[in-house]
């Protein structure tokens, strides 16, 4: 073992001093910089400039949307509106509006409807996991109210409504969720409660964020209300119930969507688990916010939206380390985004609507596909949101291994793919593996950000969690 | 042409380019493509002078310097941007030794902190090489002071542990 008397700090500092530009070197790149300074302005004068291509692409995006909606019309038709039975005919005049609202709390989760009570008549809504169906609980004969997901407070708050009440299930009679609004007059406070089959909350609620302006009450409060490392309570207590939670398995984690549809217009029948960026751009949706859950702690937040002043898709991230970031999502280059960590690019429009284009994710991508998939040809850069991959995708890889290196002090295995690209994995895989052989391994599409708008996949996550190689077992394909 | 954002932008290149030289060198370790960075760093600032507000240009160079580096890294290194490594300098012309008198004490402590992760790098080089402050680091790095402060001192061991693994072990801090 050698031994320096020296600190660190000192030999980091001397570090610094060895590294200099020569006075000729300096002077050349001044000159270069003065150089593309002064020819800055040719290079502006294209035809083919970014707001004309933008242009060009956002009517090519919007023609792709109503088409693939007219599509979708089919699949829309004949969904019928649930009924709802059981021991309780909770619409019936001998219950007081107090009464009701205490037998929809004592509504079972899991348990089969007809043992419950009678709700009546639900109404679908879309919703992109099993079937959401509202019930509209004391309203009288002539109550109309459109085909959404959001809740009529004006009603709840005039006594045109008692309750309303939102069921999702998987489609069969066992209820996955129950969540109900009601407005107590002593108070004049909008309540809701929500009963998850996990947990169950019950939280007065500002009003306004089922009014009109929805979307920016929203952006409000996580702007100025909501923190990193809150708890779900506090979460739901700031924004209400959610619409939609799932789960991402390769980062083991929790999360929480929230919609915001047009108060106009057609119910949005299509959605992804992440964003839905074409579906906002096109606004079919107002806006989407996410929650990412670590545990009970919240660890990062998302909202991303259009915005009529701009006529753009705005992004706004909040993580640790990185309290409130923007982007705004324009095809303009030098915009990036904190997650973490991390600092992202923003990646172009052009670019991240290309997933809604059709594309075999079964197929299996070379080096040189995978880099074009985060190579963002619009802003010329390569960005960290793949071209044909959301999150929880699986990308197929297959590359001939040119040749092979064992590192013995880390006890790992390099194979050299490309002039450029290596992968390595745990052990000593010499043996197993030969120049020549073609390796055929598969990567999850993993989210960084809450919104899974910026991406990694499951095997360079793991150098990011670990000092160690992975096992290749864990990505071959057999 | 804005003749005085070209005015300040000689000013700011005669202040900082040696230290945005320096920062950018430590985060790819390649002289050359360092120049090419410094440059476009410069280039982005003239973009963006409209929009500066003329507050801590230090620590807004360094920013600026510091994503045109992070992209640059992404387009040409992309495996090694996702797997948060340095990108392997393949040209011998780059290799340190030939732009760099390092002793023998300095090229261990070069190349330990070249294996580092890339918030380790980040932080070690702003504030031990750099020499920033805790606030400016976090201005630069967009993260709290206190993840600054926490990353610092992981940095530091994973940088002891480093230097242990290859032979080496220092007096103190």
């Amino acid at each position: 073992m050698k031994h320096y008397d020296d600190s660190l700090d000192r030999r980091l500092k001397r570090l610094n001093e060895e590294v200099n530009l020569t006075e000729d070197e300096k002077e050349n790149i001044l000159d270069s910089i003065h150089y593309n300074i002064n020819h800055k302005h040719m290079k502006s004068n294209n035809i083919f400039n970014k707001p004309f291509v933008f242009a060009i692409s956002s009517i090519a995006i919007t023609l792709f949307f109503v088409v693939s909606l007219l599509l979708q019309q089919d699949s829309d038709i004949g969904t019928s509106n649930l009924q709802v039975t059981g021991k309780y005919n909770i619409n019936s005049d001998e219950y007081t509006k107090e009464e009701r609202i205490q037998l929809i709390k004592n509504y079972k989760i899991g348990v089969n409807r007809k043992d419950q009570i009678n709700l009546g008549k639900g109404t679908n809504i879309p919703h992109s996991v099993g079937i959401m169906n509202r019930f509209d609980i004391g309203a009288d004969d002539n109550y109309q109210f459109g085909r959404t997901q959001n809740v009529d407070a004006e009603a709840l708050k005039n006594g045109g409504l008692d309750v309303q009440v939102f069921i999702e299930s998987a489609g069969g009679d066992l209820p996955l969720s129950l969540k109900a609004f009601y407005y107590r007059e002593d108070e004049r406070q909008l309540y809701f409660f929500v009963n998850t089959g996990e947990a169950v909350y019950e939280y007065p609620i500002d009003e306004a964020l089922y009014g009109e302006n929805r979307d920016l009450f929203l952006l409000e409060k996580l702007k100025h209300e909501l923190e990193v490392g809150m708890s779900k309570e506090e979460v739901i207590q700031n924004l209400g119930p959610y619409d939609q939670d799932f789960h991402s398995s390769p980062v083991d984690r929790k999360f929480w969507r929230y919609d915001v549809e047009p108060n106009k217009g057609d119910p949005y029948t299509k959605y992804y688990r992440f964003v839905d960026f074409s579906g906002i751009a096109n606004n079919m949706l107002n806006m989407q916010v996410f929650v990412r859950w670590n545990g009970d702690s919240a660890e990062s937040f998302s909202a991303v939206y259009f915005d009529e002043t701009s006529q753009s898709v705005r992004q706004y991230h909040m993580s640790e380390g990185a309290r409130l970031t923007e982007a705004i999502f324009n095809n303009e280059d030098n915009q990036h985004i904190h997650v973490g960590d991390f600092i992202y690019p923003v990646p172009s429009v052009n670019h991240i609507t290309s997933q809604e284009k059709p594309y075999d994710t079964q197929q299996f991508l070379s080096v040189d596909e995978l880099h074009a998939q985060t190579y963002d040809q619009t802003l010329n850069k390569a960005v960290s949101t793949f071209k044909n991959y959301r999150p929880g995708d699986t990308i197929y890889f297959e590359e001939t291994i040119q040749s092979i290196i064992y590192h013995e002090a880390e006890n790992k295995t390099e194979f050299v793919l490309s002039e450029d690209t290596s992968m390595e994995f745990a052990g000593d895989l010499r043996e197993q593996y030969n120049e020549g052989d073609r390796l055929r391994l598969r990567f999850k599409v993993i989210p960084q950000s809450a919104d899974g708008i910026y991406v990694t996949y499951d095997y360079a996550y793991h150098f990011y969690q670990h000092d160690e190689s992975p096992q290749i077992e864990d990505y071959l394909v057999e | 042409m804005n003749g005085k954002a070209k005015q300040q932008i000689n000013q700011w290149y005669h202040a900082y380019s040696q230290d945005l030289f320096q920062y950018i060198f430590y985060l790819i370790r390649d002289h050359d493509q360092a120049k090419d960075l410094l440059q476009d760093t410069f280039l982005k600032a003239y973009n963006k002078h409209d929009s500066f507000n003329q507050e801590n240009t230090k620590g807004w160079l360094f920013r600026i310097a510091r994503n045109v580096t992070i992209d640059y890294v992404r387009k040409h290194h992309p495996v090694s941007y996702l797997m948060d490594t340095l990108p392997a300098n393949q040209n011998s012309d780059n290799t340190p030794e030939k732009h760099l008198a390092l002793s023998e004490s300095e090229q261990e402590l070069y190349y330990a902190l070249g294996q580092l992760k890339r918030s380790y790098r980040d932080v070690i080089v702003l504030r031990k090489i750099k020499d920033f402050t805790v606030s400016e680091t976090a201005e630069i790095l967009g993260w709290k002071e206190q993840k600054v402060r926490v990353t610092l001192s992981r940095a530091i061991q994973a940088l002891k542990q480093q230097l242990k693994k290859e032979g080496y072990q220092h007096e103190a801090l």
